[in-house]
């Protein structure tokens, strides 16, 4: 898929991104969206990732995925983003306004809706480098080779850290789990 | 104390997303980024022109009459702007970008283009 698009922007750029955005957006926005409270902050972030691919397109070589770079500039307009508005962000928590209540009609059942908002929460309370690695592994299916690339960290570090925050979320889904 | 697994909850994300995003997204893009590209070609051709006027009146200055036409001297034989027009649409979308980050690092030519 990801030749197959590399090579349709080879002959035309417009045509190539648009495939690009096409296979992308999705798992992009979710990649952005979990470390992100609302929608409206995700889909600017999101846009402004696609811009800069758009911006720096030639200088991929493919020495890395696709799939590996496009993440690595989202999380980075995603951090730069938490950093410009780290207060703001920070009374939306605090207010208790973050979209947790948004929860699908469609979801299967409600003590089910209640503890995929509560794993949100858990993840939420994680340091940012231990949300960013259990997001990647966990949701994403990423491999350590490919989060080491994106996050410029070594592999070991990321298992210690995925490790971390797996114990941190059940501390946390235990401690607020009973009172469903 | 009810059992909790990770496996158990799943990988559903219990945030809502406007109803027709994913489908709208792209077009959206795609607009944002011809705009954004309309943009850059204006802005670089303002750089050059700024340049191009920098050059005409250190040309003016030192050279004296060197660059008039000879035949109507009161005019100047080169039209930059049209000359830059015809330069700019050429460029394809990569030159522009890299000529662009080229008079973009120019402090003195950045000063004359703050939005």
């Amino acid at each position: 898929m990801d030749e197959e698009i590399l090579k349709i922007a080879h002959v035309d750029k417009e045509r190539g991104f648009r495939c690009l955005i096409e296979r992308y957006q999705e798992p992009l926005y979710w990649h952005i969206r979990r470390m992100l409270p609302g929608h409206d902050d995700a889909e600017d972030v999101l846009q402004e990732t696609f811009l800069r691919v758009y911006r720096h397109w030639n200088s991929f070589k493919g020495e890395s995925k696709l799939s590996t770079w496009l993440y690595k500039i989202a999380t980075n307009e995603t951090l730069r983003f938490i950093e410009k508005n780290r207060q703001t962000l920070l009374s939306l928590d605090e207010m208790g306004r973050e979209s947790l209540a948004d929860v699908p009609d469609e979801s299967p059942d409600d003590d089910n809706r209640e503890r995929l908002a509560l794993l949100q929460k858990a993840i939420r309370q994680l340091p940012e480098k231990q949300r960013l690695v259990f997001n990647l592994r966990y949701y994403d299916e990423l491999d350590y080779a490919d989060i080491s690339e994106i996050l410029d960290t070594q592999v070991e570090t990321l298992k210690t850290n995925f490790f971390y925050a797996k114990e941190n979320i059940k501390k946390y889904i235990q401690k607020h789990y009973e009172r469903l | 104390m009810k059992d909790f697994d990770l496996i158990d909850i799943g990988k559903q994300m219990p945030y809502r997303v406007p109803e027709g995003f994913f489908k709208q997204f792209p077009d959206r893009m795609m607009e944002r980024i011809r705009a954004e590209r309309a943009r850059r070609r204006r802005r670089w051709g303002f750089s050059l022109g700024a340049t191009a006027v920098a050059a005409l009146f250190a040309g003016v200055v030192f050279f004296g009459g060197m660059g008039r036409d000879t035949e109507n001297p009161d005019t100047l034989s080169v039209s930059f702007a049209d000359k830059m027009n015809a330069y700019i649409s050429q460029l394809s979308d990569e030159e522009l970008v890299e000529q662009f980050d080229y008079y973009a690092a120019d402090v003195t030519l950045t000063l004359y283009e703050e939005e």
